[in-house]
């Protein structure tokens, strides 16, 4: 999106951590629901994250080059009597940007991370 | 939560994804509406297969996104926006006004508004026959003609309802207002949703 800061937002950040958690389980791929799913599950998120953030976030991933997605197989969708999914996976891109933004907090000063002793 | 108000909730979602989409080039507003469907899919099959309560989810995640719906149009802008649009963003944006803002403020203003003396009565036949007029002249041929001409039946539709609206108001028939606002404004964003949904994908049995 144009006009935003280059850092990653925290929810943008869970949905490619647990993009790359589920190709570690064996999800090459994955569809909007079932990485919010996965999140609710992992307790990164309480409830299922809003449709309308999720996939804002989804979108805003993938204009900056996170994310890429394709539409499934219409056949298969119909086969399994089931609208079609959209799929996405991480890019290199994404996976780099998780990296950097751990990186980031592993060097911050304990006082800006989550829990940390105020200066 | 019952499979009726399930279903009008997410027939609802759907007229709202129809109305903030408006505008926008067809393919990226058909991915958007298909890919909402297809999550809506899963979590209903989630939610019945771990004995969840799907419309409290649904409608809790539906209200919650609605911000970031308007923020991600927002940010897709005028992108791909073609004349031919106008006319479906005036109405969406009638729409959303009459369901956003008149609604809330008739269902919080009327029923404290002190009602004129003379007009205080309830139906009488002046009104009566008023409301059968604009029936008649406006909303029937609205709705006959809805399918033919989506447009122009939905504009008919929506004028007869603000006329009946405006009938309401001058009795102070709060109540009525109320209903009959939100009664019309739903059926002609489901009914125009569907039409447009329908022409999108040049499926006329979808």
């Amino acid at each position: 999106m144009q006009g935003r800061k280059p850092g990653l937002l925290p929810l943008e950040l869970s949905i490619l951590e647990t993009g790359i958690a589920m190709r570690r389980d064996g999800w090459q791929e994955f569809h909007g629901f079932l990485a919010a799913s996965h999140m609710r599950d992992a307790g990164e998120a309480k409830l299922l994250t809003a449709r309308g953030t999720l996939y804002k976030a989804l979108d805003r991933l993938q204009r900056r080059g996170f994310l890429a997605s394709r539409w499934e197989d219409p056949d298969v969708a119909l086969l399994e009597g089931r609208p079609r999914r959209r799929l996405y996976c991480i890019t290199p891109a994404g996976e780099a940007a998780v990296n950097s933004a751990r990186r980031a907090a592993a060097t911050a000063p304990r006082s800006l991370q989550p829990g940390g002793t105020p200066l | 939560m019952s499979e009726f108000f399930t279903l009008l909730l997410r027939e609802a979602e759907s007229g709202w994804v129809w109305m903030y989409t408006a505008g926008m080039p067809d393919e990226a507003r058909a991915a958007r509406v298909d890919e909402l469907e297809s999550d809506a899919w899963e979590h209903e099959s989630e939610a019945n297969s771990r004995g969840g309560r799907f419309g409290f989810e649904f409608l809790q995640r539906f209200l919650f996104g609605m911000p970031a719906d308007v923020s991600w149009r927002v940010s897709h802008g005028r992108e791909g926006f073609e004349p031919r649009n106008w006319l479906e963003l005036l109405i969406s944006c009638l729409l959303v006004v009459g369901l956003v803002v008149a609604l809330p403020v008739a269902a919080v203003l009327l029923p404290h508004a002190n009602p004129p003396p003379s007009r205080q009565s309830t139906m009488g036949p002046l009104l009566a026959v008023d409301c059968l007029l604009v029936i008649l002249v406006l909303v029937l041929p609205g709705v006959l003609v809805i399918d033919r001409w989506p447009v122009a039946g939905g504009l008919l539709v929506i004028i007869g309802c603000l006329c009946l609206m405006a009938l309401f108001w001058w009795l102070r028939e709060a109540m009525g207002v109320i209903v009959l606002g939100a009664g019309a404004a739903a059926v002609s964003a489901l009914r125009l949703y569907r039409l447009s949904r329908d022409q999108d994908r040049h499926s006329p049995h979808r």
